[in-house]
């Protein structure tokens, strides 16, 4: 198939599966074989959407994650306040820098890290 | 990009504790790619902890130059699922709680058990996509967002978009009509 002809197809079943009404002029145009192949496949498209239907998080998971980050970024604005009147040396600022990025990186790791490991024991412990 | 969008960036970038903002406005999202990527709920809480936490940690890196937060939101939560399948040698799993709500009360039993048997037959044929495929597909369908706006998250022209979706629903329904005869 031509790739005017491919980009044709894929405008129309957009148009079917948003719901749009379809360019009538473009789908005559379509051979018999390519209206079936365009429906078909907007068919198929539709099953996907469906099987794919959004999911929420659990709004306890939201709260917990926001609370744990939160703490992170409580850590963070401490350290940074703390570390704020060093020498103005280049190097002592960029050593600065780099080390309170790596323990940052660190810090909230861990913070996070202990707030999943406490989740999956408690998920254990009440079997799921 | 919104200008409220850049504004909150700006701030969380200057005061960590903003970061909350951005957390709130992104996490349904994130969350519900990453759910379709593994289809259970404890691996997407965890995928999703480890997506902000990384996001939080480089924030100071990220530009508002060139691509959208959402896309670069998009990207660490595609890499960390991808993580997720290597280092575990994951088995693709079919979400069998999300299946549970499609059956619909008016639905005659044998209809409904028939429609459920098509969708986890769906599902699992998705799942056993390539990456790529599976990740344009949950962003058009689940999250509902454009081809423009897809080819930004996937480093792809919106044509390229449109012509890989294509060949993935052809391939898609080549997978499923075999399992249908096989």
């Amino acid at each position: 198939m031509e790739n005017k002809e491919l980009l044709q197809m894929l405008a129309i079943y957009e148009d079917l599966l948003n719901g749009n009404a379809i360019d009538q002029t473009k789908y005559e145009q379509l051979s018999e074989e390519e209206k079936n192949e365009v429906l078909a496949l907007a068919e198929l498209a539709q099953q996907i959407k469906d099987a794919l239907t959004p999911v929420k998080p659990a709004a306890s998971f939201k709260q917990e994650l926001e609370g744990a980050l939160t703490e992170a970024a409580r850590q963070r604005v401490h350290r940074e306040v703390r570390i704020g009147p060093l020498p103005p040396r280049r190097d002592v600022l960029i050593g600065a820098a780099v080390g309170s990025a790596v323990a940052l990186a660190g810090g909230v790791a861990y913070l996070v890290r202990t707030w999943m490991r406490g989740r999956s024991q408690h998920m254990g412990q009440v079997g799921m | 990009m919104e200008e409220e969008e850049r504004l909150l960036i700006e701030r969380a970038q200057n005061d960590p504790t903003a970061f909350a903002d951005l957390y709130q406005k992104y996490v349904d999202r994130v969350y519900n790619y990453i759910y379709q990527r593994t289809g259970n709920r404890h691996d997407a809480e965890d995928l999703t902890a480890r997506t902000f936490l990384k996001a939080f940690v480089h924030l100071a890196q990220y530009r508002c130059r060139g691509i959208p937060f959402s896309a670069w939101l998009y990207r660490i939560a595609h890499n960390a699922v991808a993580n997720w399948y290597r280092d575990r040698h994951r088995h693709q799993m079919v979400s069998l709680d999300a299946l549970v709500g499609y059956s619909r009360e008016e639905d005659r039993p044998e209809d409904a058990t028939q429609a459920l048997e098509e969708k986890r037959a769906l599902l699992r044929a998705i799942r056993h996509l390539p990456a790529e495929r599976q990740q344009l597909l949950i962003l058009k369908f689940s999250e509902g967002l454009t081809n423009a706006q897809i080819g930004q998250i996937m480093g792809r022209s919106e044509g390229a978009v449109k012509s890989l979706y294509h060949r993935t629903l052809l391939a898609l329904r080549q997978e499923l009509q075999k399992k249908k005869t096989g």
